[in-house]
């Protein structure tokens, strides 16, 4: 009998399962791949949310900096009281910057990754469109992979959104695999973009810049024998194509060119009609949301005197009373980004460039107030105790909003393409007429003629050190240059355990194990 | 699915039991009572040894199929039990003896109700009557100390919302919800702890389904236990009109403890400074704020004259009453009920007011012989007004006003000003909720029952608020900032079920097989303005303000089951209960949705056996056991899709705000400055489940004159709901898995003694005694879990909020319960300086860490637990006598014992101050003064919680019946809740949240109330 009356259960309860579809989520008041994809201006929203991370202060905002150039010479401890490890090499699988750049580049990367998955299945939007939506996401896909491998090596290879924890168990992928990935994406890219400059935004010209970056550190890795680049075949095929994709960007397009004014690419007002960025992030100082849609990059170069710091306006402002401008429009600064003086020493005096490292402050009337000092570390007054060493000026907004600052990253910008054709081609009429008119620019004469190959390429390599120097690339070319050693970081005790790939964050490790 | 369909598919499960013996002839007749001979309404009618029966109608009439050697058992509520064998009488009128001790309950166990001595689960019950001496907003709050295994702690303070923490059986979820489900008739209203849409006047009786043979009836919700409340309806047959009345006056409990001596709080405040190494601030100059601080000469002097006593600003006597008016009566075919209930309570702080005004009706009607239709609807209107964080313990040398009658303000962002406060500053909230049930019980056939309800309930909100600039901070900020918003909620709830009674001789059956779907959706939308150009409409135009901010929101969930419960009685002695639910619940996904939740259990009742009755000692003697499982799905909807977040970006000179995949979910790190980010799908998530072991006694002896009823239980649950880290390289930090243990076993006591019984004195006492524990067993792994295992072994996480500048205190520890205290050992007081001297937390009169350097720092790995806030057991003691001329008194004392609790207010109370540590007076008791002192979760500032507390007293009247013509029944009444506690706690008040972090603002609020209770 309980047999009978079970099995009427049984009856009972399939009846009611069949109208399980009275328990179907809609998922009100809240996005998902259901309500979302559904118009252009969808598919644009999700693109742009995938950039935004690359803003955050755990990824290109600061931590780029940080492990970027901070383990460099181009800056120094002082003694003080550190914001990072980097300035010791003291680094670890649990520090914040292994952990979170990360994190945030993979956070960017399942943004990419949620476009390409969900775009390419749409209908009501346009060819064009749709082409430049997926050509940005690839661009995202090979910028954020590019980003770990030469930072950590080995990484998992991320191609589509994680949708399961046991999706979130993934082989690493080899450095060969994820160069590979790389450079498919970005001729992805370069098939689907078209040059449209904008600010924020990556276009055509950017995916070859980054595509001529990429096979440039390749190239040069496999040369000087970098740990990590065994695999890579030819290194002067490489080279070749470096210089190809760099010289598409020099020569094959009219919206980007070096900027003639060195001043005019620091400029925060040129942003984004300055013909040199490529690939520019676009913090505002009327953002919305929290760091990372402004920026606080002023305040963590700039000396902190409790009372606005002016510097001159001009780089190269001649005798007199120069033209003043705030570094930015707030007293309160954080002097972190503390440069080595003796990294301002290597710039030849005629250098315009070695100007962006600030030596003297002035009040607002143009007067000086301060100039800098080694002494002044032991100084007892109050605002020469502060500028014991010249800041970086290539990050100022003298209008922010209080703390809120449009000063943004120069991800990508023309004078390193320059140099990537120079170093790539060598000591060719083309190779010299691009190193030589970056230096042009700076105030200097042009590179000897006749020069070796490994002459040529190492004075372009010194040139790109002063050229890009605070903007994020110091350690990545000591790295792709075998160069990450006592010998060329010199300044702080050198750990070398991670000195050519920073460790997998502990977290990683622990939670997605390799064998 | 049709209806018609649904019972189709049933009936094969009644034609197997067609009856295949003699219920050859009907037995009628009349049912009436002892003394006055009245006919008895609603007595039942049994076949004994079975499950079939009938009710007296409202004439006391009856009738039955019976065989004639069946012997009848008449009883109702309030009589003694009458058995006669049928034989050869066709007609059977009964007169009922009068038994007031053996009231034979019939008590809610969800879809349908039982006999109290037929359970076999764990059911506590209580009369509300017995409880709602006092006026309060909701019946939760009311039910401290007076059921088994029920806890409730009521640490708001004097909200006059009267919200609880209300648990059954400990704590078993870590992010769910650990709060039992409250059912009203029948209807399931979420968690319990602020039931303030429920008038507290209408109920009737309250019963607290505790073991799982009791809960799985309420399947995934069943797992913290499940409160019925039955409400009440026309039960008399004659028509009633009633009224009662109750006015409550709340006082403080014990003296305010702030500065009354300002020259004294100056020269400690100084004292603390230069301790520090600082000037103190009362010496005559402009401090950093922009703040002048008299020197302590000019307080002494008088030359500084203000001296304001803050508490006359901030409490009042708070006022409470409660109204309540109400008709109900019955017919042969029909009852009714209607009241109307009018609720004012106060908080003691002005401002701080909570009205409602509630109406509530029902009527049934018998339209058909077997068919009886019900109908029930209410609604209720609430006002609230927020008071806006007033302090009594601002500086009483600021004045109120300045000499032009503006605010005082000590400096420019000095927001503190209590009268500025209550008379500038607007927060306000109203609502409105209303419900309608339809449901009905037909009797199919003898034995087959169907009811079915339905119930719609729906609730609207809004609530208010300005902060005008000067004012307030945000006013401030954005010149003016004010808003509203408005958030509606409607829920359908339907169940239909199927009972069916049969007896085959000894063997009696009951079996109750059903479905029932619910459907809640939100809404909820907000609009806030900042920057007023003019403030006096306030937030009534919004659209004056120079930004305008908008919020929308919506959500739903669904939940529909099916559900059966089967009795079997075997000689009317052995029990035996088989429940199962599944449920499937919207929140989870596909293939996971569903749960099944079965549960059995099986009782003796030894005093039905001839051996036990022998003995002449036991009135009744049950022993019971049950296991079953029930479930948690105390998460919010929509986590097992991915879910987007949104950011602003800017493209071409334009801000956007952008959408994707993945959200801020929340911060971790030190000083929490990284934002986590969750939103992944995950398709497995699915129910928290709880498995529950119960065995308990019921037993009564001396005529009843002594009850006593023990249980023990031991519940485990398991697929905790919890957060679990992902690799990084996903994208994501966290998402909610289903992982880990907690268990929690105990056992509870109730004794009830009739100690004296004699015509004139009646004198009873109740024990109840909760003992519970609870321990974290599992919670994943080390790694996805961001476990931290100490140098002692000790594996935890952290749970819940930080205080002074530690990231937390309480921890989920392996092994130890949940909220365990972590922290430093202190031992007293330093005597000696301690290293070189240098750092201040090394001198003499600092706190002696267990762990603390040379330097001063501290030593993370020392380290260790230092505190439990879960009580070793809680106790309450209900005494009450009443004598003959109608004079009635009782009392309620509530204890609980064995628990830490982490008080902030050992130094900084000003009442305690006093016995800091100095170099002329040393102590190893409390720290000297020092105003840059970091402090830390330490066992200085923990605390033994235990209490006693009298938690009531009430005395009565009640005018003799028939003294007054036409008053059927009065009764007057004064009430003192919370008079008197004794603990040893620096706080104000032992009872702090279920994690035990002190802070209790003021002392408790004694309420004395005087009510009248008017029938006529």
């Amino acid at each position: 009998m309980m047999k009978k009356i079970l099995k009427n259960i049984a009856i009972l309860a399939g009846a009611l399962l069949l109208c399980t579809s009275c328990l179907e989520e809609t998922p009100y008041g809240t996005y998902s791949n259901k309500t979302f994809y559904k118009t252009e201006a969808d598919a644009e929203s999700a693109l742009m949310y995938a950039y935004v991370p690359l803003n955050y202060i755990e990824y290109c905002g600061r931590f780029l900096f940080y492990l970027g150039d901070v383990t460099t010479n181009q800056y120094k401890s002082y003694g003080k009281a550190d914001e990072s490890p980097c300035f010791q090499w003291e680094i670890q699988p649990t520090s914040d910057e292994v952990l979170y750049f990360w994190k945030t580049a993979y956070i960017s990367l399942a943004r990419a990754n949620s476009v390409i998955d969900n775009v390419s299945a749409m209908t009501g939007i346009s060819e064009s469109s749709k082409s430049k939506i997926l050509g940005e996401a690839h661009f995202l896909r090979a910028f954020n992979h590019f980003m770990l491998v030469i930072n950590y090596g080995s990484v998992p290879l991320r191609e589509h959104t994680v949708e399961s924890v046991s999706d979130s168990y993934k082989d690493f992928a080899s450095i060969q695999q994820l160069y590979g990935f790389i450079i498919a994406e970005l001729e992805t890219a370069i098939g689907l973009l078209p040059v449209e400059k904008m600010q924020g935004r990556a276009d055509k010209v950017a995916a070859q810049a980054l595509l001529s970056r990429v096979y440039l550190y390749m190239a040069s890795a496999k040369a000087s024998g970098a740990p990590g680049y065994e695999w890579v075949g030819d290194a002067e095929e490489a080279y070749s194509l470096a210089a190809e994709y760099a010289s598409d960007v020099l020569n094959g397009q009219s919206t980007y060119s070096l900027d003639p004014d060195l001043g005019n690419i620091y400029d925060v007002e040129h942003q984004a009609d300055g013909p040199e960025h490529i690939f520019i992030t676009s913090m505002n100082r009327e953002a919305s949301g929290m760091e990372g849609t402004y920026s606080q990059l002023p305040q963590m170069f700039c000396i902190q005197i409790s009372d606005y710091v002016y510097v001159s306006k001009s780089l190269n402002p001649g005798p007199g009373t120069p033209e003043v401008m705030k570094v930015l429009n707030d007293p309160s600064t954080y002097q972190v980004m503390r440069v080595d003086n003796e990294f301002m020493d290597t710039y030849d005096d005629n250098d315009l460039r070695k100007q962006l490292m600030v030596t003297t402050i002035y009040n607002e009337d143009g007067s000086v107030l301060a100039t800098y000092d080694p002494s002044n570390i032991s100084s007892s007054d109050n605002i020469k105790n502060k500028f014991f060493y010249p800041f970086c000026r290539k990050y100022t907004d003298p209008l922010s909003n209080a703390n809120r600052c449009s000063a943004n990253i120069y991800l990508i910008r023309m004078g390193e393409v320059a140099l990537n054709y120079a170093e790539a081609a060598g000591p060719t009429e083309e190779g010299y007429k691009w190193v030589n008119a970056v230096r042009a620019r700076a105030g200097l004469d042009p590179l000897p003629e006749g020069l070796s190959i490994e002459d040529f390429r190492e004075a372009v390599i010194q040139e790109r050190v002063k050229e890009l120097a605070f903007e994020g690339h110091g350690l990545y070319d000591l790295r792709r240059l075998n160069r990450a050693d006592e010998e060329h970081i010199t300044n702080k005790t050198f750990h070398p355990t991670y000195a050519y790939f920073f460790p997998v964050p502990q977290r990683e490790s622990d939670l997605n194990p390799q064998e | 699915m049709s209806k018609t369909r649904f019972f189709l598919l049933l009936l094969p499960l009644f034609l197997f039991s067609h009856p295949a013996y003699s219920q050859d002839m009907t037995v009628s007749g009349t049912i009436s009572g002892d003394p006055d001979g009245q006919p008895v309404a609603g007595a039942s009618v049994m076949i004994k040894g079975s499950m079939t029966g009938v009710i007296s109608d409202g004439n006391g009439q009856y009738s039955i199929n019976t065989g004639r050697d069946d012997i009848l058992v008449f009883s109702c509520l309030g009589f003694k039990d009458v058995e006669i064998k049928v034989g050869q009488q066709a007609i059977i009128n009964v007169t009922l003896p009068v038994d007031a001790q053996m009231l034979e309950e019939v008590i809610s166990v969800g879809y349908g109700t039982m006999r109290k001595s037929d359970l076999t689960g764990s059911v506590a019950s209580v009369k509300a009557a017995e409880v709602i001496q006092s006026a309060s907003a909701s019946i939760d709050k009311m039910l401290q100390g007076r059921i088994a295994g029920l806890t409730i702690i009521d640490n708001t303070n004097d909200s006059p919302e009267a919200s609880v923490t209300v648990r059954v059986r400990g704590i078993s979820s870590i992010n769910g919800s650990n709060a039992p489900l409250i059912v009203v008739d029948g209807v399931p209203m979420g968690d319990a702890g602020n039931l303030t849409s429920v008038n507290p006047n209408i109920i009737e009786s309250i019963e607290v389904l505790k073991d799982a043979s009791a809960t799985a009836i309420y399947g995934s919700r069943g797992a913290n236990g499940v409160i019925m409340i039955t409400t009440k309806s026309g039960t008399q047959e004659h028509t009633n009109f009633w009224f009662n009345g109750k006015v409550g006056v709340g006082v403080f409990s014990e003296k305010l403890d702030y500065w009354r001596d300002p020259v004294m709080m100056a020269r400690l405040e100084n004292e603390s400074y230069e301790n520090g190494g600082a000037e103190g601030p009362y010496t005559g100059k402009v401090w950093s704020d922009g703040t002048y601080y008299p020197s302590i000469s000019e307080i002494e002097s008088g030359e500084w004259p203000f001296r304001t006593d803050w508490a006359d600003y901030v409490f009042r006597t708070a006022v409470t009453q409660d109204y309540n008016v109400g008709v109900e009566g019955s017919s042969e075919k029909s009852k009714y009920y209607a009241s109307l209930g009018y609720y004012s309570g106060q908080g003691m702080q002005y401002n701080d007011d909570y009205q409602k005004i509630s109406m509530d009706m029902s009527y049934d009607n018998k339209v058909l012989d077997n068919f009886n239709l019900r109908t029930k609807a209410g609604f209720v209107r609430g006002f609230r007004n927020y008071n806006n964080g007033t302090s009594y313990a601002r500086n009483p040398l600021w004045p109120v006003y300045n000499g032009d009658g503006s605010y005082f303000k000590a400096y420019e962002q000095d927001y503190g000003n209590t009268a500025m406060i209550n008379n500038e500053v607007k927060k306000e909230s109203d609502n409105m909720s209303g419900y309608a049930t339809l449901g009905f019980d037909w009797q199919i056939i003898e034995g087959l029952k169907l009811s079915a309800t339905g119930n719609v309930r729906g609730e609207q909100s809004r609530s208010a608020f300005f902060n005008p600039p000067e004012y307030t901070l945000a006013g401030d900020n954005y010149d003016g900032e004010g808003g509203t918003s408005e958030s509606t909620y409607a829920n359908i709830t339907t169940d239909a079920y199927l009972t069916y009674n049969k007896t085959i001789k000894q063997h009696a059956f009951s079996v109750m097989v059903g479905g029932s779907y619910e459907n809640s959706t939100s809404r909820g939308s907000s609009i806030t303005g900042r920057g007023f150009s003019n403030s006096s409409l306030q937030e009534e135009v919004v659209s004056g303000a120079e930004t305008v901010l908008t919020a929308t929101s919506r959500s739903q969930q669904m939940l529909a089951s099916a559900f059966t419960r089967l009795n079997y009685t075997l000689k009317d002695r052995y029990l035996f209960t088989f429940t199962a639910r599944a449920d499937g619940s919207s929140k989870f996904a596909e293939g996971h949705r569903w749960g099944f939740f079965p549960s059995g259990a099986v009782s003796w009742k030894l005093s039905e056996e001839p051996w036990i009755k022998q003995l002449n000692f036991f009135d009744q003697l049950k022993i019971r056991a049950s296991y079953g499982l029930s479930g948690n799905q105390g998460i919010s909807p929509y986590q097992t899709f991915e879910s987007y977040g949104y950011d602003y970006y800017w493209s071409g000179g334009e801000e956007y705000t952008v959408y994707g995949i993945g959200y801020q979910d929340g911060r971790e790190g030190s000083v929490n400055q990284y934002v986590t980010y969750a939103g992944m799908a995950n398709y497995d998530l699915t129910w928290e489940k709880t498995s529950q072991f119960d065995v308990g006694l019921d037993m009564s002896i001396f005529d009843g004159r002594l009850s006593l009823t023990l249980d023990y239980y031991f519940k485990k649950t398991t697929d905790l709901l919890r957060k679990q880290y992902l690799a990084p390289s996903t994208g994501f930090d966290t998402v909610w898995v289903n992982d880990g243990e907690i268990n929690n076993k105990g056992f509870e006591i109730s004794l009830t003694g009739h100690i004296i019984s004699t015509k004139d004195w009646n004198f009873s006492a109740t024990g109840i005694f909760n003992l519970n524990r609870n321990k974290v067993v599992a919670i994943g792994t080390t790694e996805d879990s961001g476990f931290t295992t100490d140098p002692n072994g000790i594996c935890f996480t952290q749970y819940g909020g930080g205080i002074y500048n530690d990231a937390f205190i309480n921890v989920l520890a392996i092994g130890y319960p949940v909220n365990s205290f972590y922290g430093y050992m202190v031992n007293g007081i330093i005597q000696t300086p301690q290293g070189d001297g240098t750092s201040k937390n090394t001198r003499p009169g600092e706190l002696n860490y267990v762990g603390l350097r040379d330097d001063g720092t501290l030593d993370p790995s020392a380290r260790q637990i230092i505190g439990d806030p879960n009580p070793d057991f809680t106790a309450s003691l209900n005494l009450s006598v009443s004598h003959s001329t109608g004079l009635d008194l009782s009392v309620l004392l509530y204890a609980v014992y064995g628990n830490d609790i982490f008080s902030f207010r050992k130094l900084s109370a000003p009442g305690l101050m006093a016995g800091r540590w100095t170099a002329e007076a040393p102590n190893n008791e409390r720290p000297s003064l020092r105003y840059d002192r970091q402090y830390h979760a330490s066992s200085w500032s923990v605390e033994d919680g235990s209490y006693l507390r009298v938690s009531n007293i009430t005395l009565g009247y009640t005018l003799p019946e028939n003294t007054i013509r036409g008053i059927k029944h009065l009764r007057i009444y004064a009430s003192a809740s919370n008079p008197f506690t004794f603990s040893k706690v620096s706080e104000y008040d032992p009872e702090v949240g279920e994690n035990g972090i002190g802070n209790v603002a003021y002392p408790k609020v004694c309420t004395i109330t005087g009510g009248i209770e008017l029938k006529f």
